[in-house]
């Protein structure tokens, strides 16, 4: 029933773009690329706080028009020393989709849904290799605002919820401040995805 | 003196002489391979739970009990399995383990299942048939597919702290790799496939995970797999000859419904199969030689467990028809031969079965279809009659069959592990086990199928009840006792001869597409039993509803979103009666019922070479189990990519 009540966010989300549909920004699909490069931290409040000190990681993620809005994949790296704890390298790769807003020509806010697994390596020496890693799947809203500096260039500010399926459920907030490049699918590419 | 009125009987039945293998059987069922693939399955062995009428039930989830259409309770199973014609033997102990077939799920063209009495080729079985049609080249071909899955739940980091848990299960990585070459021309067609597939499966699940720790360590893989086939096919004019070879290891733990656990075992799987057909006029020839090995050897255990186990079945057939324009005849007959290598001494360690068929088919009447056969077999001490008869009719748009069989099972042919022990097979009394047995005596079965089906343009509706007479069966009834330094079940084993029970279901399958890109399909069975107590106690093991409703929604072009509700009423098991009380409440009896919701999402790309698909399994995260000291699947995904090259 948990999961039941994690869906109440993610319908109020989804419904979201419904209330600003005049807003939204409609392409072909595979149209255009957006490579995107950010600074992320993880916000103090998750139930890790008193096992692991986590420092500042990146997130490079791939972003093209994918039906009704755009379609995400992408890789968050950040990695935590331990409280008493192994200390610990992750990484957080995702599919997601999203929806694309554009009040002023020059600004652009991006909601999205994302699901992904959360892979974890562990410096445990006590264990054997292959089982110091865990992995589990999580989901995440994200919030986006950017600023288009150029045709192709933009700055990006980013607010990231997280929540990981694991047994002892894990909330985890992040921002990211990054930039981002677009650039035009060629034909081949476009051919290949569709 | 029945066996003579029932001959009669068929003969006068038979009044425009009517044998054959008829595309009309009333409990045929097809699965494409499309439908296997939308449904994230993780093993081969799953398929069966795509079949409600097939009523699959399991421990843990990595092999299957199941009961075709009510034709077999699920301790006695022996459902025949056939690849692309060949018949392949994976049965071992009445456990018919699918994962040991080295065939990856995107090598499937489409699965038949037949859950009512079926002569298949010169086979005729009453226990079910399986047969898997795999994707047969054209050309150049190369299929790749990688899989991954994990149940949500797991400790991670909270895994260093005092919040840890249990691991829970873990799926994969799996790959499967065929190559293939097909060529075809006016006068000939060749077509040759490798394949190759590796597997590695974990299961901690709480419920189990002590029962794997005492009996192997921690780290225990449930399932671990790699193997190989081969097959080639040649056609020119009227000769076709096909082969097929194939080799797998697996371990695994080994369910054992007499013992009421696992084990683990280390299975290794040998199969060399040949067809040859011939055809002139209106004759056909077919012959046929399949060997399949099956060993049960010993996997590193705590318990020192050895099952010491090798089988080699032999089967060769010989098949003649006659095709008329107004009928079909056809006549055969099949060798079967089982031998056995055992460190426990037997007192005969082979069987020999001898068996004779005749069928035929006639259309006196446009659209009218009446079929029949006539089986006849032979042990070293039994004899068994096999008969059915039937009839269909085909209209535009609507269909009826219907079929009526009587089948007699002698001890020989009994897939479960008793008939070994009477020959001094002693593994049961090396675990402990009390037995207090009977001998097995013949049985019988009286088995009537039907079925309803209309089609338009968009939609298709059947409906199929069948009825199960069985007479002098053998079960069975030992209570389980709960042993609770490790959390297991133990069971002594008490056969029982019950003399008739009967079991009346019915399926019910639909399907409509409102819209070119959208599908609801669903599959519903449904069963009840009567008759000797033991014999309602073992149906009431199954659900006496099951099924599911699905919807196809290609939502855009190479895009595919498939909900899926799964549902099955609640389960009674009484011989856990006992060891629900001794566990104090720790296990029931009783399995409630489920309803799950699982969503797909499919993406082609690359003129659909490419295939993502993602697979969220009960969604709700419900806890579902099959069976009282089952394990219990919570909300999982499966996640696989696939190259195909054609």
């Amino acid at each position: 029933m948990s999961f039941l009540r994690s869906l109440f966010p993610i319908l109020g989300f989804a419904l979201l773009p419904l209330l600003t549909a005049t807003l939204a920004v409609s392409e072909e699909p595979y149209e255009t690329f957006r490579v995107g490069l950010e600074g992320t931290d993880l916000l103090q409040g998750s139930k890790l706080d008193p096992f692991w000190d986590f420092t500042p990681g990146f997130n490079l993620s791939l972003e093209t028009p994918f039906y009704l809005g755009v379609g995400q994949a992408g890789l968050h790296q950040f990695n935590a020393q331990g409280i008493n704890t192994p200390d610990l390298e992750s990484r957080y790769t995702y599919l997601g989709w999203g929806y694309l807003l554009k009040p002023w020509e020059r600004v652009e806010f991006v909601p999205a849904v994302r699901g992904g697994i959360w892979w974890q390596d562990y410096d445990d020496e006590r264990n054997p290799v292959g089982a110091r890693e865990e992995n589990e799947l999580a989901w995440e809203l994200v919030g986006e605002a950017r600023l288009r500096l150029h045709e192709r260039w933009d700055l990006s500010l980013k607010a990231r919820y997280r929540r990981v399926l694991t047994n002892e459920s894990l909330e985890q907030g992040f921002v990211g401040i990054g930039v981002g490049y677009r650039f035009d699918s060629p034909p081949w590419l476009q051919g290949f995805l569709k | 003196m029945r066996r003579g009125l029932l001959v009669l009987g068929f003969l006068v039945g038979l009044h425009a002489a009517c044998f054959a293998v008829s595309e009309a059987n009333p409990g045929r069922t097809v699965l494409s391979g499309e439908e296997i693939r939308n449904a994230g399955l993780t093993r081969l062995a799953d398929i069966v739970t795509l079949l409600p009428d097939w009523s699959a039930q399991s421990l843990e989830e990595f092999t299957w009990q199941s009961s075709p259409g009510g034709l077999t309770t699920p301790e006695e199973q022996g459902f025949l399995l056939f690849v692309d014609g060949h018949r392949v033997d994976l049965g071992l102990f009445g456990v018919q383990n699918l994962n040991r077939l080295p065939l990856g799920i995107q090598d499937i063209d489409f699965v038949e299942a037949f859950s009512s009495p079926t002569l298949l080729d010169a086979s005729f079985s009453d226990r079910g048939v399986l047969h898997i049609h795999t994707r047969v080249p054209t050309t150049e071909s190369l299929a790749y597919r990688t899989m991954a899955g994990s149940e949500t739940g797991d400790p991670g980091p909270f895994r260093y702290t005092d919040l840890t848990t249990p691991n829970v299960e873990r799926i994969g990585h799996d790959y499967t790799l065929s190559l293939g070459y097909g060529y075809a021309d006016s006068i000939q067609t060749a077509a040759a496939t490798l394949r190759g597939l590796s597997a590695i499966h974990y299961a901690t699940d709480p419920k189990n995970l002590r029962r794997y720790e005492r009996m192997a360590g921690i780290d225990f893989r449930v399932l671990e797999s790699e193997g190989g086939m081969a097959s080639a096919s040649y056609r020119r004019g009227g000769v076709s000859l096909s082969l097929l070879g194939c080799v797998s290891n697996l371990e695994d733990a080994f369910y054992l419904e007499s013992v009421g656990r696992e084990f683990p075992t280390n299975t290794e799987s040998r199969v060399a199969s040949f067809l040859g057909n011939f055809d002139k006029d209106r004759w056909t020839v077919q012959g046929k030689l399949s060997f399949s090995r099956g060993s049960l050897a010993k996997r590193e255990n705590n318990f020192n467990i050895d099952p010491s186990w090798r089988q080699d079945r032999t089967t060769a057939g010989l098949t003649a028809t006659y095709m008329h324009p107004f009928y079909e005849l056809c006549a055969g007959s099949e060798l079967e031969y089982l031998s056995v290598e055992s460190d426990y001494p037997l007192e005969s360690d082979n069987i020999r079965v001898v068996r004779f068929f005749g069928s035929a088919a006639t259309s006196l009447w446009d659209q009218h279809q009446t079929f029949a056969t006539l089986s006849l077999e032979g042990g070293r001490l039994d004899q068994a009659l096999n008969l059915s008869l039937g009839h269909s009719w085909n209209t535009k748009g609507m269909q009826v069959e219907a079929q009526a069989s009587y089948s007699e099972r002698i001890p020989e042919l009994d897939p479960r592990i008793w008939r070994w022990q009477e020959r001094g097979y002693g593994f049961l009394d090396d675990l402990g086990v009390d037995l207090t047995t009977t001998p097995l005596t013949p049985s019988e079965l009286w088995a009537l199928d039907a079925r309803w089906s209309v089609r338009t343009t968009q939609s298709r509706l059947s409906i199929a009840p069948y009825l199960r007479r069985h007479q002098d069966l053998t079960l069975n009834q030992g209570p389980y006792r709960f042993v609770g330094f490790d959390d297991a079940f133990w069971g002594n084993v008490e056969l029982i001869q019950v003399d008739r029970g009967s079991l009346l279901g019915v399926t019910i399958d639909a399907e409509h597409k409102p819209h070119p890109l959208t599908k609801f399909a669903t599959r519903i069975h449904m069963q009840w039993a009567s008759g000797h107590p033991a014999y309602v106690s073992a149906w009431r093991t199954q659900p006496q509803l099951q099924g599911f409703l699905r919807l196809d929604w290609h939502l855009f072009e190479n895009f595919l979103l498939q909900p899926r509700l799964r549902f099955r009423t609640e389960t009674q098991w009484d011989r856990y009666e006992a060891a629900a009380a001794e566990s104090q409440g720790l296990y029931q009896e009783t399995v409630p019922a489920v309803l799950l919701f699982d969503l797909t999402a499919k993406k082609w790309a690359w003129h659909r070479r490419l295939v993502g698909s993602l697979s969220l399994q009960n969604l709700f995260d419900g806890e579902a189990t099959y069976h009282p000291a089952g394990y219990v699947s919570e909300f999982r995904f499966v996640v696989s990519g696939t190259l195909v090259w054609n």
